[in-house]
């Protein structure tokens, strides 16, 4: 074989290999960026989780303050009727 | 065993240095570019410039000047219109890299024509040196061969956020 010629095949070659490795590589930051947006996605659900849980403790205490006041004013309707 | 870790540690530190604010892979490519574009230029200004060894590997495959010169120019705008896509943040797709192969298979090619001179102890248009000679004088070219694949590699990295598509 010519020398020109296995030069060319092999330049060919060089350059296939290094194609595959930016595939490769592209593939793996494809994989890397998902993983990324995932993460992003499960902190912001966490945020929100918790935000919906300091909304239910807000509402479970004015359950509680409610719940106070009508035990009080039941009471205080018995006290009327009693009379 | 030392040594191996130190070298470990060395990759490690080559690979976080960042002596710039901005990447240095578009300078070699333009370098690249310019050269190619410089060696269209010379060659259709006068043929004997394809007796440099860096050229002749061409005109052995080609066996035409128009057509080397041709195809020195389609490697380098293919090259230019990828920088110039990244440049513009137009057609953000990572497969745009692929039209740095042209400029890497001409370059590759040099290289092992340089490499060939060298081994051979001659350059291509027949004046004889000794290897130490013709490998000095080939090595620029080799290494840059190398340093742009290296840049085509880093170039599977968008520097922007990705619009999903590759």
């Amino acid at each position: 074989m010519e020398p020109h010629s296995w030069i060319a095949i092999s330049s060919l070659l060089i350059s296939v290999i290094t194609a595959l490795f930016m595939i490769r590589g592209q593939k793996q930051d494809a994989k890397k960026d998902y993983a990324e947006e995932l993460e992003a996605r499960i902190a912001e659900l966490e945020r929100e989780i918790e935000r919906h849980e300091r909304r239910v403790e807000m509402l479970e205490s004015q359950v509680k303050l409610l719940t106070a006041e009508k035990i009080a004013l039941l009471a205080k309707l018995a006290g009327v009727d009693n009379r | 065993m030392t040594f191996l870790k130190n070298i470990g540690q060395w990759a490690r530190l080559w690979e976080s240095v960042q002596i710039a604010k901005y990447s240095l892979g578009k300078y070699i490519i333009g370098f690249a570019c310019l050269l190619h574009i410089f060696w269209a230029a010379m060659l259709a200004i006068d043929q004997r410039a394809g007796n440099a060894t860096a050229l002749s590997i061409f005109f052995r495959i080609y066996n035409n000047r128009f057509w080397v010169v041709v195809w020195l120019l389609f490697v380098s705008v293919c090259a230019s219109i990828f920088i110039n896509f990244r440049a513009r943040k137009i057609f953000n797709l990572k497969a745009l890299s692929f039209l740095l192969l042209p400029q890497q298979i001409a370059l590759s090619c040099s290289a092992m024509a340089g490499i060939h001179a060298t081994i051979v102890q001659h350059y291509a248009d027949g004046v004889a040196r000794s290897w130490a000679h013709i490998g000095t004088d080939q090595l620029p070219v080799i290494l840059t061969a190398i340093l742009y694949t290296v840049a085509c590699l880093e170039t599977r990295r968008l520097p922007f956020k990705s619009n999903g598509t590759s």
